[in-house]
């Protein structure tokens, strides 16, 4: 039940960060092409990129594995490990809470602050990347700590291609 | 006592395993709750987000997604010939052919890990198979790789110009001769084992082979000259130029050399976009860190335990630079560089060291830190690669890393060797 739904939303965000990134490529063609050739610039191709860039980074940090330190951790023991990835779990979690929270404050904050080409275009909607990226985020670490958690309690012994030293 | 706080609790969450990111913000939480208790926490989302919001910060994904599309589109294997054709016939034959590939490759990636996997995946194979031990083949692509992020483009090069506000273009040509100087030293080294082994030697060296491998390589090579001419010549920016590799990279693998497919154009976004994100939610996090260390003076007391020993600017640097080394034993280069950017270059360029200087050797010595254990990625990549224990290419690297600390040791005391090229074109800054 839960696998399909998983594989569905890891797709769909593929192809949401395929595009964005493509966009951002494009544009910034676009804009060198059009100062050699037709000799006038956008003026608003860079507010556009910065806004696409936002939630590029945002989106994509949701199935990005993060760079992390692994080293000390897989020479503990099994159920060391166990509670440590619980306390890794919990503190990324806080730390998103707060980033998501105070994230939807900046969002109040800045919805009348207008860019300066694309006047119509809130700056709130900077911010809004993270509130939008915190909770799907929250839930792939849920989800990762559990499999790993799994794991590490069926098979102690093999922690091959679960426990890098460094994720990259 | 600010510092301790800050950097302790940092490297004590990093050290328990946390996402370097929410390690990072934490520290930053902590180091704001107890010195800056009235301050409003939205600043957390603010500089995260402003952190990453900088144009010249797209080039970073650009000359990802570059590498990627050069890698996917069938060049590395043209690379590979034109070297073989240049520095076969030295004794040592494969293991120049190595580093002369990650030095071409290095062109046109700015990612050391991104070479350790394209150059080994092509090369250890052969090499064992042609009789140099795994073990070798393993710690000679790991030291090679350090050439990538070197030799512009260069990902952290990019990272340490917006952290500073200084120039890309700047950095990438201050790059070029420390490049080229840390794979020639490479070669000594691996010449003089190969002599001691009797590691075989290539076919004889010949003209026609170069120029016929050259025209083969030609097409790859390109894109380097574009990105550079471009940059040099102002005709784009580092960050347009980024997207013109881009274009370029697809063209020829695409139309050209017809080994790029839509499928792996599609992959290649998709791991742009994730590489991209590890690294910039870590500048994002240290943007938060560094408006910390600004306003509690962090940096000025760091300098004042620095300066208490000695002021004298060749004292600074190599204080730092040894406490460099020992941070990139234990942290990410890219990690180690976006923290200690903000606190340790202002303290340089107060006694009067050039700052695209410093970025350099910074560079240099963090990435020194990707070949050594504990947290040396590129040890346990290629020996990944060549199927064999990490424990015995950690013994192989040892001289390499002697070389690449002794040219370390010469870019950092010889400025002119970072910065005689960078001034020529654009003058003294």
């Amino acid at each position: 039940m839960i696998e399909p739904i998983a594989k569905w939303g890891e797709r769909a965000l593929d192809a949401v960060l395929a595009a964005i990134l493509l966009a951002i490529v494009l544009i910034t063609l676009a804009q060198v092409l059009w100062r050699y050739v037709i000799g006038a610039s956008f003026t608003w191709s860079e507010e556009v990129n910065l806004m696409l860039w936002a939630w590029l980074i945002a989106l994509a940090a949701i199935k990005a594995q993060h760079l992390r330190i692994g080293l000390v951790v897989s020479k503990l023991p099994a159920e060391w490990q166990v509670a440590l990835y619980a306390f890794r779990c919990v503190f990324s979690l806080v730390m998103l809470a707060i980033l998501g929270w105070f994230g939807w404050k900046m969002v109040e904050l800045t919805s009348f602050d207008f860019h300066v080409e694309l006047n119509w275009l809130s700056r709130k909607w900077l911010f809004m990347s993270i509130c939008a990226a915190t909770i799907p985020w929250g839930i792939v670490v849920l989800a990762r700590t559990y499999l790993t958690i799994t794991a590490l309690r069926q098979d102690p012994g093999d922690k091959t291609g679960l426990l890098p030293m460094t994720e990259h | 006592m600010t510092v301790a706080l800050l950097i302790g609790s940092m490297l004590a969450l990093a050290m328990l395993g946390i996402p370097l990111v929410f390690a990072i913000l934490g520290s930053a939480l902590l180091t704001i709750l107890v010195y800056r208790p009235t301050l409003p926490l939205e600043l957390l989302p603010q500089f995260f987000v402003s952190g990453v919001n900088h144009y010249a910060l797209l080039a970073v994904a650009f000359f990802f997604l570059a590498g990627e599309l050069m890698n996917a589109g069938g060049i590395t294997q043209r690379l590979v010939n034109f070297a073989q054709s240049l520095v076969g016939h030295i004794r040592g034959s494969l293991a120049h052919v190595n580093i002369a590939t990650s030095m071409m490759f290095a062109c046109v990636s700015g990612s050391a890990a991104a070479g350790a996997a394209v150059v080994g995946g092509v090369l250890i194979k052969p090499m064992v198979r042609n009789g140099y031990s795994p073990a070798f083949a393993g710690a000679i692509t790991s030291a090679a790789s350090v050439i990538g992020p070197i030799i512009p483009p260069s990902i952290p090069m990019i990272i340490y110009a917006v952290l500073m506000e200084q120039s890309v273009s700047r950095l990438f040509l201050a790059g070029l001769a420390p490049g080229f100087l840390v794979g020639l030293s490479l070669m000594v080294v691996a010449y003089a084992i190969s002599g001691r082994r009797g590691y075989p030697v290539g076919e004889p060296f010949s003209v026609k082979r170069v120029i016929e491998s050259g025209k083969r390589a030609v097409i790859a090579l390109l894109a380097p000259i574009l990105i550079l001419v471009g940059i040099l010549g102002g005709f784009f920016t580092a960050t347009e130029a980024g997207a013109m590799a881009v274009g370029y990279s697809f063209f020829v693998g695409m139309f050209v050399l017809k080994e790029l497919t839509w499928p792996g154009f599609y992959r290649a976004l998709i791991r742009a976009a994730v590489g991209t994100a590890t690294v910039l939610v870590v500048v994002g996090a240290s943007t938060v860190v560094a408006w910390i260390v600004a306003d509690l003076q962090v940096s000025k007391a760091v300098a004042d335990m620095i300066f208490r020993i000695s002021s004298q600017p060749w004292a600074v640097l190599a204080m730092i630079m040894v406490f460099l080394l020992i941070i990139g034993l234990f942290l990410d280069a890219m990690a180690a560089l976006i923290i200690m950017t903000p606190i340790l270059a202002p303290i340089a360029i107060s006694v009067g060291i050039d700052p695209v200087h410093f970025g350099v050797i910074m560079i240099v010595n963090l990435l020194i830190g990707l070949c050594t254990p504990p947290v040396g990625i590129l040890l346990y990549m290629s020996a990944a690669i060549a199927e064999t224990p990490p424990e015995g290419v950690i013994k192989e690297v040892i001289p390499f890393v002697f070389v690449l600390i002794g040219v370390l040791a010469l870019c950092t005391f010889v400025p002119g060797v970072v910065l005689t090229l960078p001034n020529l074109i654009y003058g003294a800054s």
